[in-house]
């Protein structure tokens, strides 16, 4: 199943409907998520064919021009360039403009270290520990580079980053992390305050 | 200037990724939390409110928990007064000597006991009826007394059940017919239906107290015979079939007879205090009499000498046990090294307690507010 983004959804629908329709898509797309980590088989050998391309290596292009080079095994635990490989047997690059260049390479690290075979849980859990062991910023880079590219573990192991970086915050210090500017009035915010107060101790 | 410049520049960038950041990747993310935390994620905007209210959110945050590799946040909650005990917060070496309790206030509905636990709510028998209640989020909901009169010999129970989405709670009770034999009346409350039913109920083993829910049932020890040809077993009832299934029996051990059930990692434990010693088993696979393997065996000798009650076992995340002897302490043994820490608590008579996991579940499930 694709790991997709909000689809887009008619004017009609309201805003609670929207969200129910989201929610439930989350919540048999996360479990799917977390099942398919547990499996043990890896994402490669579950796909559904093999490419047709001869070609073992795969050309992907920054959102500034920068190419950089995968081995189609690595590239294929990305269900986005899995689809693009299948129809792209050219010699283009794949263009990601949405990716910068810097992004892009520790993507392509993350997907080659991944591949790799022989590493043992321990190491790799180490080794994932360091990668996430980045600026917020770069997290959420991360983030929407994984999700674009719909890399499935990389998705889980950079939200996962960032609710362990933010489950001790104050919610003054979540608005700030996130940019989000509180709609709530002074008088809103201070009811919402009290009626969860104990959360608060 | 050139510091500034680069601080504006950075939280102009931070806003700007932060700005492309969807709602499923802050779904994914919140998802993640814990409930604490999440209760107080409400203040961020109206949108966070909204969603961490949203009862479907509610069950992806409860799937998350159970997918979940680190053990969810579990507290003790006792029935009277209404009282929550961090038992995790005791394995802080640098915080206090002392429990920390924490009161919680119903207003005019005094709890009288417990009547089960699941996913997060905690029933509770009430004067006039009884309370589903969730002590994370602070709801709760008065359901109707049951058309049962309350007697002592009466069972409860409170459970999930996935095909409906439901929850139930379960008040039974053992009246003496007219020609002697023991009758068993049966109500179930549904709360997605929002009545009392009576259920067909025949054959019913002595039960007692408050049942155990697992995987969509609810468990009891019942006791065939006496003194050394007592035999024991667990009685499950289904709670979507609402029958009662067949008995699993329970090992007989030297010396032990097991009073108290529980859950440890999924599975179904049993414990009991005996005079020399503290004994736990879980049964490793389910039904599977032969899989009743021993958790531990404490050796009592240094505990303070008191009257053993039948309370909850805990594991903390580092691997200690926590649970309570007579009404005035808990302990926090550590299986490792044999060593244990007691830490007094306030002395009230009634020590119905149960664990309860922390979730946002909103017990008026299918009656939206």
């Amino acid at each position: 199943m694709r790991y997709l983004a909000l689809p887009l959804l008619s004017q009609n629908l309201t805003e609670s409907t929207a969200r129910a329709q989201t929610l439930s898509l989350y919540l048999q797309l996360s479990l799917q998520v977390s099942l398919s980590q547990r499996n043990e088989s890896t994402m490669s050998s579950s796909s559904s064919s093999l490419p047709s391309c001869p070609k073992k290596v795969v050309t992907l292009k920054s959102s500034e021009g920068e190419t950089f080079e995968i081995e189609e095994i690595a590239a294929l635990q990305s269900k986005t360039l899995e689809n693009m490989i299948d129809e792209n047997c050219a010699d283009t690059p794949i263009p990601l403009p949405n990716i910068k260049g810097k992004i892009l390479a520790k993507v392509v690290e993350y997907c080659n270290k991944h591949a790799e075979v022989g590493v043992d849980a321990e190491s790799l859990r180490a080794w994932d520990a360091e990668f996430v062991n980045v600026e917020n910023t770069t997290v959420f880079d991360y983030i929407l580079a994984a999700n674009f590219l719909e890399i499935p573990t990389l998705l889980d192991l950079t939200c996962q980053s960032v609710a362990d970086m933010i489950k001790g915050k104050t919610p003054a210090e979540i608005e700030k992390t996130f940019n989000i500017k509180s709609a709530f009035t002074p008088e809103e915010e201070e009811q919402v305050r009290r009626e969860n107060q104990w959360a608060f101790e | 200037m050139s510091l500034m410049k680069k601080q504006f520049a950075e939280t102009s960038r931070s806003s700007a990724v932060a700005e492309n950041i969807t709602e499923d990747i802050i779904i994914d993310i919140l998802s993640r939390l814990p409930a604490k935390s999440l209760m107080r994620f409400k203040c961020v905007s109206k949108r966070w409110r909204s969603l961490i209210s949203d009862q479907h959110f509610a069950k992806l945050h409860l799937q998350m928990l159970s997918l979940e590799t680190v053990a969810p946040s579990q507290k003790i909650i006792k029935s009277n007064p209404l009282q929550i005990i961090d038992y995790e917060a005791l394995d802080d070496d640098e915080v206090n000597d002392h429990v920390v309790v924490e009161s919680h206030d119903l207003g005019r509905d005094e709890p009288r006991g417990l009547a089960g636990s699941c996913h997060g709510l905690v029933s509770l028998a009430v004067y006039g009826g009884f309370l589903v209640y969730n002590p994370t989020t602070r709801e709760s909901r008065k359901l109707p007394a049951s058309n049962l009169v309350a007697t002592y010999e009466c069972f409860h129970g409170f459970g999930y059940i996935s095909t409906t989405d439901d929850y139930k709670l379960v008040h039974g009770a053992f009246f003496t017919a007219d020609d002697g034999s023991e009758e068993c009346v049966l109500e179930i409350f549904s709360l997605r239906y929002g009545s009392w039913r009576r259920v067909p109920s025949e054959d019913v083993p002595l039960l007692d107290g408050v049942g155990i829910y697992l995987n969509g049932a609810v468990h009891w020890i019942v006791d065939h015979g006496s003194g050394y040809r007592t035999e024991q077993a667990i009685i499950p009832f289904g709670l979507a079939t609402e029958t009662f299934e067949e008995a699993i029996p329970i090992p007989k051990v030297e010396g032990v007879l097991f009073e108290g059930v529980g859950i440890h990692e999924g599975r179904l434990l049993i414990y009991d205090f005996t005079s020399i010693s503290f004994e736990a088993w879980v049964m490793n696979e389910y039904g599977k009499k032969e899989s009743w393997t021993r958790l531990f065996s404490i050796p009592i000798d240094g505990f303070p000498d008191h009257i053993f009650y039948v309370i909850p076992i805990a594991y903390t995340r580092s691997g200690k046990i926590v649970f309570q002897i007579d009404v005035s302490e808990m302990i926090l043994f550590n299986l490792k090294d044999g060593t244990y820490k007691n830490y007094p608590i306030e002395e009230h008579h009634n020590v119905e307690s149960a664990i309860y996991m922390e979730t946002l579940v909103s017990p008026y499930i299918g009656h939206e507010q």
